[in-house]
């Protein structure tokens, strides 16, 4: 009887061993938040996209009484000294994008363009994940896109289901947080400026 | 296809209507960028309220976008034969699955298959199970809008998220703010508080349609048993007329007997050479008579008659006073006699005509023309008028008793075509609404 039980016991462990996801094999560098500033306020916040995650992270951070602008089709030449932090927050509507006459093609090269320019001047670049319903094949391109120019990565609930953000900060040597829910996203945001 | 199909321009419309979607999703592009701001509105102001507005005006739009999609293709659907049900089902979900990928393409961000999966369940339960045969097109219409805009509320409620609900862009975006408002069980609550209204007035709706049409048919059906009975007391009230104008006419029997016998003994007995003569002639008026009588009496009673006799007893009996139609007869020349009842045919020939005359009398340049002619070894009679007509509808029927396109008795051609019949002929009946009537009857030569 012990030995049937443990024979059962081992495959369990090997069964729940193998069931382990790959993603765990990635050395990503996840930190419940920053251990230090990274960024001086103001902060530019914009939407990858044109989603309305964008605004809902403007407000949280309005809350958070981080001075900052949300600014929809902002470009790497409207930058100036009075920012020092870019936020980009992934999140796409179609319909948002019809009405500003812009696309993902044009949103990509934009935030592109905008990451490298921020980096250019010593800014701080943030992107942020609002979750696995607010991600699409248009939005990991972008985050693939910008991910080398990004200083911090903020990914919310089950956005990161398939380990793609793992890899991605992994690959470009970024800290990230994930955190449960979107009132959790204060105290990561937070840790950006203070 | 067409094997399949009972009904092809149903099947057509409905796959029109399927399409027809696409053009209201371009009509409402611009209302569904009113949500976005809408929702945005409510981020800012931090305001529940407006949510629950912009996610009712955004189920109010799915719905009416998804409406001529599901209306379509059902109606494609009951478009094929009725033991094809499976097929029907597959055809609807389909033209559903087809549609909605081209929406979908055509406004990227949409994609969604939860709700339109359940509309469809529904629908197939209301509409193609329970309601066949007995919904019309406005029914369905009524229907499918309180079944969508009960079940579109589901692509708004957070709680049904991981189940498949609410994944295109405008139900995420209302679910994001719903988040950050902390509104989460307010949303749930707005969308079970409506769709569970909305789905059940679509059952209540069509359990009432069900039962209305039941209700008709029941009545029809007691219309129609009326109508039977009616057909019935006539046709034994003809019966029963015929009966006693039978005693009646064998009643004219009795005095013609005395009369007879009388001016017989008068010719036999009367010295006066004209008295005599006059007598004989009464004999042979009775005796005339009394033949006549007998015809009336006996329908099997048959003697060889010369149609223009025939034709000149017809036309006495015809009333040609004061007509303002114009009458033309035409009668071939060296027609051969034929063995008939003259009385009964007579009178026969005289209802057609009055028939004409009838449908010829409350307008101006009313013509009838009787003409006569040799067919087939007999003889064919034909009445022909430019009056009001008969519809094609009312053609159909013209030969059940008591049955009249115009106020009288409606027994009228029921005798005729009896008559024709007994005597071993046809008669025929062309009309056509406004433009006339033409009474064709054959007799053979007997």
């Amino acid at each position: 009887m012990r030995k049937i039980l443990f024979v059962v016991m081992f495959t369990m462990v090997l069964l729940v061993s193998g069931c382990v996801p790959q993603n765990e094999r990635i050395t990503a560098y996840r930190v419940p938040h920053l251990p230090r500033p990274i960024a001086r306020e103001r902060a530019i916040i914009t939407p990858a996209g044109q989603g309305v995650e964008g605004l809902v992270i403007s407000q949280i951070t309005s809350q958070l009484n981080i001075r900052n602008r949300f600014w929809r089709k902002v470009r790497g030449k409207d930058l100036s000294d009075r920012y020092d932090c870019v936020i980009i927050v992934l999140g796409i509507s179609h319909g948002n994008m019809k009405r500003l006459k812009t696309d993902l093609t044009q949103e990509q090269q934009r935030l592109v363009e905008l990451a490298r320019s921020a980096k250019e001047r010593g800014m701080a670049v943030v992107l942020v994940s609002m979750g696995k319903l607010y991600r699409h094949a248009g939005t990991d391109a972008i985050s693939e896109a910008v991910a080398p120019h990004t200083d911090y990565v903020i990914v919310v609930g089950d956005g990161n289901y398939d380990g793609f953000f793992e890899r991605l900060t992994a690959k470009a040597n970024v800290p990230l947080t994930i955190v449960s829910d979107i009132e959790k996203i204060k105290t990561p945001l937070n840790s950006v400026f203070r | 296809m067409n094997g399949l199909l009972a009904d092809r321009d149903k099947f057509w419309q409905g796959l029109l209507i399927a399409v027809s979607a696409l053009v209201v999703q371009r009509l409402l592009e611009k209302l569904y960028w009113q949500v976005l701001v809408k929702i945005e509105e409510s981020i800012l102001n931090k305001d529940s309220g407006s949510l629950i507005l912009a996610a009712g005006v955004l189920v109010g739009l799915d719905s009416l976008r998804a409406l001529p999609v599901f209306l379509g293709a059902f109606r494609a659907a009951e478009a094929l034969k009725k033991k094809n049900g499976v097929l029907a089902l597959l055809v609807a979900g389909m033209i559903i699955i087809a549609i909605f990928t081209v929406l979908y393409i055509s406004q990227p961000g949409q994609w969604d298959w939860g709700v339109p999966l359940v509309v469809f369940l529904s629908a197939v339960a209301l509409l193609l199970i329970w309601g066949r045969g007995i919904l019309r097109f406005w029914h369905k219409l009524i229907i499918l809008s309180q079944l969508l805009m009960g079940i579109y509320w589901l692509s708004v409620a957070p709680l049904l998220t991981h189940f498949g609900f609410g994944r295109g862009e405008l139900p995420a975006s209302i679910k994001l703010a719903a988040d950050y408002l902390d509104a989460h069980g307010t949303l749930n609550f707005f969308s079970f508080a409506f769709f569970l209204p909305f789905v059940i007035i679509a059952v209540i709706t069509t359990g009432l349609i069900d039962n209305y049409s039941k209700i008709i048919q029941h009545i029809n059906a007691a219309k129609e048993q009326e109508k039977q009975i009616r057909r019935v007391r006539i046709a034994a009230a003809q019966a029963r007329i015929l009966e006693e104008l039978h005693a009646l006419v064998h009643d004219l029997k009795t005095p013609l007997t005395t009369i007879q016998g009388l001016s017989s003994l008068l010719e036999m007995t009367s010295s006066n050479a004209k008295q005599r003569e006059y007598a004989g002639k009464i004999s042979q008026s009775v005796e005339n008579m009394n033949d006549m009588i007998s015809e009336m009496l006996y329908e099997e009673v048959r003697k060889p008659t010369s149609v223009h006799a025939l034709i000149n007893y017809v036309r006495a009996q015809i009333i040609l006073e004061n007509m303002n139609q114009k009458f033309y007869f035409y009668i071939e020349e060296n027609l051969p006699d034929i063995e008939v009842n003259k009385i009964r045919l007579a009178r026969a020939l005289v209802n057609v005509i009055e028939n004409a005359i009838r449908a010829t009398e409350s307008m101006s340049g009313g013509e009838i023309i009787v003409s006569v002619k040799k067919q087939d070894g007999g003889v064919k009679f034909t009445v022909e008028d430019n009056g009001k007509g008969i519809s094609q509808q009312d053609l159909a029927r013209i030969w059940e008793p008591g049955f009249s396109s115009s106020k009288s008795s409606g027994l009228g051609l029921t005798f005729v075509r009896k008559v024709v019949e007994d005597h071993g002929g046809h008669i025929y009946i062309d009309s056509r609404l406004g433009k006339g009537t033409r009474v064709t009857i054959v007799i053979p030569r007997g």
